[in-house]
């Protein structure tokens, strides 16, 4: 696995230096997950472990590893 | 049972946690506030002529930092590029004190004594009424000072960052030999310079393995006179 994510503060790195945090999820009324481990685009969240040390939320295709959009996890402050 | 009179005066003797490599290589050491500092290796002249050919590497861990946090850093105008995400400003106090933006409310000031009072004066002066949370950080971080002209092919061979991309007067957190690091690089000097900071734990590690993977590009310690005279 090889790609790259834009961090807010810290610019574009090598995925190496994020830890994955795993995908953030929908739940349906009746508790379950939906959207969950399928092809496609998921929303995830990343820490940048190497960088500046904070929370991601990152939409990546997983088939592909193409990231489409990252930005700062709630509760994070640019 | 009797224990031995504290001696008059007598205060702690301060070593970086590359003392003990210095030691080995036959360093000159000198005093600063009761640091235990390398001044020469192999001389001055000597040291100075092989970082201007190649790159040299001196151990600044000594010298005092202090960091400053909080939101109310997000707020505050500062003159320079420490303005900015990543800015690193030079201001001058007892010698070049920079201040390293991290993050919009984490800054890093490091000076070239070690004396923090030069910090904790510089911090007032920047931020006089902001509410801050301010730490002495001088033995949290191992700090070199690279120096030379194949330092960025060094660098090269210890970390993914393209060092090319970081510009004078900026900062970047990375990886570095596996760990973090802190990379800045200073307003422009007469050779090419970069400074390493990394946790002071990992200090050791570190050094040795920039010495290891960099044995061809010709890397030499060098004392506090030889990197004094160079930058």
């Amino acid at each position: 696995m090889s790609f790259q994510l834009t961090c807010p503060n810290c610019g574009l790195r090598e995925v190496g230096e994020f830890r994955y945090g795993g995908e953030i999820v929908e739940v349906s009324l009746g508790g379950a997950a939906v959207n969950s481990n399928l092809p496609g685009k998921q929303v995830e969240r990343w820490y940048h472990l190497f960088g500046c040390r904070r929370w991601l939320k990152v939409e990546r295709d997983v088939r592909n590893n193409q990231v489409h959009s990252v930005s700062w996890l709630e509760g994070e402050t640019g | 049972m009797s224990s031995a009179p504290a001696a008059a005066g007598s205060r702690p003797v301060l070593r970086t946690p590359l003392h003990h490599w210095h030691n080995k290589r036959q360093a000159r050491f000198t005093d600063l506030d009761g640091w235990q500092v390398p001044a020469s290796f192999t001389g001055v002249d000597e040291e100075v002529a092989g970082t201007r050919h190649a790159a040299g590497i001196a151990d600044l861990s000594a010298f005092a930092k202090l960091s400053l946090r909080g939101p109310a850093l997000a707020g505050l105008k500062l003159e320079g590029k420490a303005g900015q995400p990543r800015g690193v400003s030079t201001y001058w106090s007892d010698g070049p004190i920079l201040a390293c933006r991290l993050t919009p409310d984490r800054m890093l000031l490091l000076a070239s004594t070690t004396t923090i009072s030069v910090l904790e004066k510089q911090r007032q002066e920047l931020a006089p009424s902001a509410e801050l949370i301010a730490g002495d950080e001088t033995p949290a971080y191992a700090g070199f000072g690279l120096l030379g002209p194949r330092i960025e092919e060094l660098v090269r061979h210890v970390s993914p960052l393209d060092l090319s991309t970081l510009a004078e007067e900026s900062c970047a957190e990375t990886r570095l030999a596996g760990v973090q690091a802190l990379l800045i690089r200073p307003a422009k000097l007469p050779v090419p310079s970069l400074r390493l900071y990394v946790s002071w734990d990992l200090g050791e590690y570190v050094w040795e393995t920039l010495f290891e993977r960099s044995r061809h590009l010709g890397l030499i310690p060098i004392g506090l006179e030889a990197w004094k005279r160079l930058s």
